[in-house]
């Protein structure tokens, strides 16, 4: 689940004076959604990844249970919550617009002073020319002065940045070859890690170093999180069986068998992916996220295509460099339109606010099927080297 | 919210894309976010095979892209149409049917990672173009096209060992 950040992105930091901010925030972010992590976690290969993301990647028809960076194997019950990623995240998404805004500002900041510095230059100089008998070393000093004021802001906060890096850089140097526990730092050989982390119980940890004293925004769970769900082998349960079991869960229990289970992983996604947060959303929360993603798996396509159109680019005289400058408002404006339609809806619906601006997927029922093999076209030597198989053939 | 998922990674991609400086991709067309064009060349000026040519891919996105696979294939286009008034054809490969159908791995449900993007996959077909110096189509090219009516990501290929 992305976390509601607008549309932010790591290059905003780029043209700043702390563009070096840029690599950080991108590591603060999720390689599927590419948004700031929600409730992350850490794979059994030691990658990190919004819990609904992963869940929803292990449990797309698609996936063979791997990870999707290294393709190492694992599974659901393998995930770990990466907690002090989440509160990375958070310290540093409460911080962002401040810094952010600072940077324009230094930036905006020079760049004024460059522009006064130059105007003030030239008034010296115009009121020095009726003196021209003499113009006063003080005068000339300040001048100098200015000169320096000119240049040194910049650049001098770009010195100490670069020095700071370097000693960062050789603090993080890992010089007895350990690493540390995500949750409680302690330091380790790296093997040991996995094996360490399940002795954290999930809720004894206290993290050294942040105390919740020092987190005023941070709110203890007000309910108990829903107990994770298992998984259902869903061939395994008549269609009957099944609806019981959603009425038991509480969800919807309408529609054909197989709705019903694509309900029930969507749900069991959402419940773990919660049960991962350290803000725990109720259920009733959680009931309208599903009623919002029931509401994409069957509508059709119209909602964005008709507003979608003016924004098309024909490839007429495409000309890259022109086109980037005559269609970067577009995107500007497509993005704008976005965002208000997200505050827009939100202020109708705080708890659906990216409904309106959904892609919905026509074919998303015939493309959710578990691909089968007796569909094979006709015609197509079995011999050839081209020959069509089910997924299951396949090793590497 | 698998929809409003897609869109915002689309939305996210779209920018970047637009101001991409990966050298032979351009993005030609973003009607929506269900579908994009895009233009590849094969950087190398001495490639027997692609050297001064432009192909385009199309992309199609489910509303659970990234967590599926889009639909790429290479589309025919012609010169009118086109930017620099040259028509589209689909590029001779062994793993490139005469319908623009892809045999790429990573493009199939198995091979497919969320993490990849339009702009990756898009590279990875450049490479896959510029890797190759064979002048044919895939084993059984005619009989596929003749009698393939499954849309590309329902077609399992078992991949070749080779380059694919
Ligand atoms: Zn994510
Ligand atoms: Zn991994
Ligand atoms: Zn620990």
């Amino acid at each position: 689940m992305p976390a509601q950040d607008g549309i932010s992105d790591p290059t905003d930091w780029l043209g700043t004076p702390v563009a070096s901010l840029e690599p950080l925030e991108a590591g603060l972010r999720c390689e599927i959604c590419k948004d700031f992590y929600t409730a992350p976690v850490l794979t059994a290969c030691c990658h990190t990844f919004c819990s609904g993301c992963i869940r929803r990647s292990l449990s797309s028809v698609n996936a063979s249970r791997k990870c999707p960076l290294c393709w190492a194997p694992f599974d659901e019950g393998q995930l770990r919550k990466n907690k002090i990623v989440e509160e990375l995240v958070r310290t540093f998404q409460a911080a962002r617009g401040e810094i952010l805004a600072l940077g324009h500002a230094v930036r905006d900041d020079a760049f004024n002073r460059v522009e006064s510095g130059r105007k003030r230059k030239l008034d010296e100089i115009e009121d020095a020319i009726p003196l021209s008998n003499g113009v006063s070393p003080r005068k000339t000093r300040s001048q100098t002065q200015h000169k320096t004021n000119l240049i040194q802001p910049p650049s001098m906060s770009e010195k100490i940045a670069l020095e700071e890096q370097e000693e960062e850089d050789v603090e993080n140097r890992n010089e007895d070859g350990k690493v540390s526990c995500p949750i409680c730092g302690q330091r380790m050989p790296e093997a040991q890690v996995f094996t360490h982390l399940d002795t954290h119980s999930e809720d004894k940890v206290t993290m050294p170093g942040i105390s919740n004293s020092r987190l005023p925004n941070r709110t203890q769970p007000a309910m108990p999180t829903m107990t994770p769900l298992p998984t259902l082998s869903y061939s395994l349960l008549s269609e009957m069986q099944l609806r019981k079991k959603l009425r038991e869960l509480g969800i919807p229990s309408d529609g054909n068998k197989q709705a019903m289970s694509r309900r029930h992983t969507e749900w069991r996604n959402l419940v773990n992916a919660n049960s991962d947060s350290s803000n725990p959303k109720s259920k009733p929360d959680l009931l309208r996220e599903l009623n919002n993603w029931e509401r994409t798996q069957n509508s059709t396509n119209h909602s964005y295509t008709a507003k979608a159109t003016k924004f098309a680019v024909m490839d007429k005289d495409f000309d890259r460099d022109n086109w980037s400058i005559n269609h970067n408002c577009d995107f500007q404006s497509l993005i704008a339109a976005a965002r208000t339609k997200a505050k827009a809806s939100s202020k109708l619906d705080p708890k659906a606010p990216e409904d309106k601006v959904i892609i919905s997927n026509h074919s998303s029922a015939e493309s959710s099927e578990p691909n089968e093999t007796g569909k094979d076209p006709p015609g197509i030597p079995s011999s050839s080297q081209m020959s069509i198989v089910g997924l299951a053939n396949r090793e590497d | 919210m698998a929809g409003a998922f897609a869109s915002r990674r689309l939305q996210r991609e779209l920018p970047k894309l637009q101001a991409t400086t990966s050298p032979g991709i351009k993005l030609v067309s973003a009607t929506d976010l269900q579908e994009w064009l895009i233009d590849i060349q094969v950087m190398d000026s001495a490639h027997p095979l692609y050297a001064g040519q432009t192909y385009r891919l199309r992309f199609r996105f489910s509303g659970k892209y990234p967590i599926e696979a889009p639909e790429v294939m290479f589309i025919r286009a012609t010169a009118a149409s086109c930017w620099d008034q040259k028509p589209r054809s689909i590029p001779m490969h062994p793993h490139i049917y005469s319908n623009g159908i892809i045999c790429l791995d990573l493009l199939d449900k198995a091979g497919w990672s969320p993490v990849q993007n339009v702009e990756s996959v898009s590279m990875s077909l450049q490479s896959m173009l510029a890797g190759n110096y064979k002048n044919e189509r895939p084993e059984g090219d005619e009989v596929f096209v003749r009698t393939n009516t499954q849309r590309p990501r329902d077609v399992n290929f078992e991949f070749h060992d080779d380059d694919c």
